[in-house]
């Protein structure tokens, strides 16, 4: 089971090397799945690592220690059935193809294991019925 | 204009049901109305039954590029099926696809005209207009200096 992490940066530790950290110190294989910059330096990276849960906390506790505030991310869209019309606008937006309709009855469907939290389908939404829980 | 104010005389919009009218707000293009409409028809021969069981590979669109505003012409023209796989391909280019009207909504609003129908709620009239013989859009032409 992969698990998603949010690690916030800022102007101090920007140049830092998360990723490293993951691979040389916790023998990890990280997949960057979002990583933000502002023009203040301040910043945001989604992390996708698989690891049992000892592992994952003493990643956090190891960046934590090098001034970046990681958290594991346990986010979902939040879909409004009352909102949805499944127009399916969604669909051909998500990159990882979370989001579907069924196959059967063309119904809105989304399996939120794979979700990036990138927000593209909010965007793409008419009639603004999906959301993040971050 | 004329035709709004006979629209209105069919169909008073705030006795529309909301589930069916819908105000949307597309991104990057602005605020636009979705209606969700059911037409029956009657199917009188063969023929009219034939052209109403056709499937998704027998209905055609058409690929179009929006930043040509004038004498648009189409680039490629794929089926339905082939729309509805989430993937078509452009000059061995995979565009993702996806539709902006619903076929679950669709099939809502026929169960409901077929519900019409079956218990003898839906009554036919005389024509209140006709559809206009002549129309044509105006396309958006780029204004040079």
């Amino acid at each position: 089971m992969d698990t998603k992490l949010k690690i916030d940066f800022n102007e101090g530790n920007v140049q830092g090397s998360v990723a490293r950290i993951l691979v040389s110190e916790f023998d990890l294989v990280p997949n960057i799945l979002k990583a933000q910059i502002e023009g203040d330096g301040s910043g945001i990276m989604i992390v996708s690592i698989t690891a049992p849960k000892e592992t994952v906390d003493a990643c956090i506790e190891r960046l934590n220690s090098l001034g970046f505030i990681a958290s594991v991310m346990d986010f979902h869209i939040i879909h409004d059935d009352n909102r949805c019309w499944s127009c399916g606008a969604c669909t051909s937006v998500c990159p990882t193809k979370t989001i579907y309709l069924d196959k059967d009855t063309f119904e809105f469907r989304a399996h939120p294991d794979t979700c990036i939290a990138c927000r593209s389908c909010i965007d793409a939404c008419p009639v603004k019925a999906l959301s993040l829980n971050q | 204009m004329e035709v709004p104010k006979i629209a209105e005389k069919i169909v008073p919009m705030k006795q529309m049901d909301a589930k069916y009218l819908r105000g949307l707000s597309i991104t990057g293009y602005g605020i636009s109305l979705a209606i969700g409409v059911g037409i029956p028809i009657p199917i009188l021969n063969k023929d009219i039954m034939q052209r109403c069981a056709i499937s998704d590979e027998e209905i055609y669109a058409e690929l179009n590029d929006y930043s040509v505003h004038a004498n648009r012409k189409a680039l490629a023209r794929y089926n339905y099926a082939q729309l509805r796989s989430g993937t078509i391909e452009y000059e061995g280019k995979k565009i993702r696809t996806s539709s902006m009207s619903s076929m679950e909504g669709a099939r809502k609003v026929a169960a409901e005209l077929k519900d019409w129908i079956v218990k003898g709620e839906f009554e036919l009239n005389k024509p209140v207009m006709a559809l206009p013989k002549e129309a044509s859009l105006k396309p958006l032409i780029e204004w040079k200096e």
